[in-house]
């Protein structure tokens, strides 16, 4: 019963956790850092242009 | 069912590394710290869960994942040496199949903890992997903390979760990691962002907390409650009301130390006098042993080298009869004791340059930990690439948009994690003194957890210097041009229309 409730109780963090993590964009795109992607190539070769990003 | 439930688990886990690579990161890490395979059976039981979740890890990573702008640093360098090194002394090990099977772990261990900041890209990243490491610590602890608090606790006789005491289920490690697991958690609850800050979270925190404080006293391992005293005096340095934390502590001890077990004071009595003790006495004289043994062998005698060991110490033994009380020596003689040191498993396994590595590898991250710490501990000033909070109510200043993204900073959660991590690691250092856990897999996440927060900060750096770069570039005046000149005629400038051939040739729609 003891080790029943000391697996659930984390594992249940757990799982809540990872469903939240997989909804996350931030997980892979951190907002403090400049994106790498192509739409941040994009949005500074337009921004460069003079046109609005 | 339990067994239905966690294969489950972990494959719902595997499943999600599908959508979000680095989940297979944080299931790696799941498997090695909580070992579902050794609790279940069937599937878990028969495959290697933890080579095939290296292996996805390593894969997904190689295929998916951003790789640019990744740096390796002087410590993953450092665990690289280590880790080929390791594997030189393995090939001429004195015991070789002994070595070999050592090996087999360790390699994992070292491999992981290198590659593990080239993945912890973002904070959110960073926050993820220490949730995953406290809650499956967590796992362990809740479970030994509620059955010391049913009175199942004792000395060897603490069954966490499984029948083995191998890995983290053994006693004198778990009180260890466990008391390393407390900033950590402390800092999830302030920082948060899986799970915000609010009373439950504090109150989780605050449980797993105890739980990881009941761990000495439920393994009655002497190393746990050094590591709570350590820790102590570190939450000190860090604590802004140090007045009330002192009283706290106080007040704490005051009233734990009646409820605590006969037995567990007894043996705690024992940590200042350890001729009386044969446990503390063994590793004195395996110590002795080994500096004797790395004069001889300086480059280490491979992986489990102390199984040629042969000590022999005097006990003191004290007895009571009535009134009397009768002191005796009595001479032990012992063969293949382990270290019970990381400092001297290093020396003894690896020998001079291993054991120098390994303490550099360690007081290096100790100083990269307290410089982050240092420097994050104010708040940047307001710029355009950290602008200043807005009080409720009002409205933004407008900004001016550079050319490259401007980052967002929010840095007040670097400071505290340094601070954590360092906490954690010189636990870990002071728990390494009694325990050999040069090797253990949990303290490599903690150094590659450190890489990674402090490639991270290098990162967040150069984002905040090329938005200034730019800000700079655009504010500088541009050059005005000279006035023209009456004397020289203004050039003929030919000006091409798109359809400046249509009207002759008669097709103007208009």
């Amino acid at each position: 019963m003891i080790d029943l409730i000391a697996l659930v109780i984390p594992h249940f963090v757990m799982a809540i956790a990872v469903w939240r993590l997989v909804r996350r964009d931030d997980l892979d795109d951190d907002p403090a850092l400049p994106r790498h992607d192509s739409r941040g190539e994009a949005a500074r070769n337009r921004a460069a242009q003079g046109d609005k990003p | 069912m339990t067994n239905l439930a966690l294969t489950a688990f972990v494959m719902a886990f595997l499943l999600a590394g599908f959508a979000r690579p680095f989940l297979f990161v944080l299931a790696y890490a799941y498997i090695d710290i909580v070992s579902p395979q050794r609790i279940g059976w069937g599937p878990l039981g028969s495959l290697s869960i933890s080579l095939v979740a290296f292996i996805l890890t390593v894969v997904m990573w190689a295929a998916r994942e951003d790789k640019r702008g990744i740096r390796v640093s002087s410590r993953q360098l450092l665990m690289l040496a280590l880790l080929v090194y390791c594997g030189l002394t393995t090939l001429t090990a004195d015991f070789p199949s002994e070595a070999a099977a050592k090996w087999d772990w360790v390699w994992k261990a070292l491999v992981f903890a290198t590659f593990l900041p080239l993945t912890l890209r973002t904070r959110l990243r960073i926050e993820s992997l220490v949730l995953i490491m406290v809650l499956g610590v967590g796992v362990i602890i809740i479970d030994g903390a509620l059955k010391t608090l049913l009175g199942g606790g004792g000395y060897g006789e603490l069954k966490l979760l499984v029948d083995d005491n191998t890995g983290l289920y053994e006693g004198s490690i778990i009180s260890t990691v466990a008391i390393c697991i407390i900033p950590l958690a402390f800092w999830l609850a302030s920082y948060g962002t899986v799970f915000r800050p609010g009373l439950l979270v504090w109150l989780f925190a605050a449980g797993i907390t105890f739980a990881a404080i009941l761990m000495p006293i439920g393994t009655q391992a002497r190393t746990g409650l050094i590591c709570v005293a350590v820790l102590g005096l570190l939450k000190l340095r860090s604590t802004k009301r140090r007045f009330t934390y002192l009283v706290l502590i106080a007040a704490g001890a005051a009233i734990a130390l009646p409820l605590l077990p006969a037995s567990f004071t007894e043996r705690m009595s024992t940590i200042g006098d350890h001729k009386a003790d044969q446990s503390a006495s063994t590793r004195v004289a395996v110590w002795a042993w080994t500096m004797d043994f790395a004069q001889s062998h300086p480059f280490g005698g491979g992986f489990d080298a102390f199984r040629q060991d042969s000590v022999a110490y005097d006990k003191v033994v004290t007895s009571k009869d009535g009134t009397n009380t009768t002191i005796s020596t009595e001479h032990v003689i012992e063969h293949a004791r382990a270290y019970h040191s990381s400092y001297f498993e290093m020396l003894g396994e690896q020998g001079y340059p291993g054991l120098g590595m390994w303490l550099l590898l360690h007081i290096l991250g100790v100083v990269q930990m307290e410089r982050i710490r240092r420097r994050y501990r104010v708040p940047p000033p307001a710029s355009a690439a950290n602008p200043a909070p807005v009080p409720p109510g009002k409205r933004a200043p407008a900004q001016v948009i550079t050319p490259v993204d401007t980052p967002q900073t929010d840095t007040a959660w670097i400071s505290p994690l340094a601070d954590a991590l360092q906490q954690a690691q010189i636990v870990y250092l002071f728990g390494g003194a009694f325990v050999g856990i040069a090797f253990q897999p949990f303290c490599y996440m903690l150094v590659g957890l450190q890489c990674g927060l402090a490639a991270y900060v290098g990162r967040l750096d150069a984002a905040v210097h090329e938005a200034e770069r730019m800000k700079r570039l655009l504010r500088q005046p541009t050059p005005t041009p000279p006035p023209p000149d009456p004397l020289v005629p203004d050039p003929l400038v030919a000006v091409r229309h798109p359809t400046a051939a249509g009207p002759l040739l008669g097709n103007n729609r208009g």
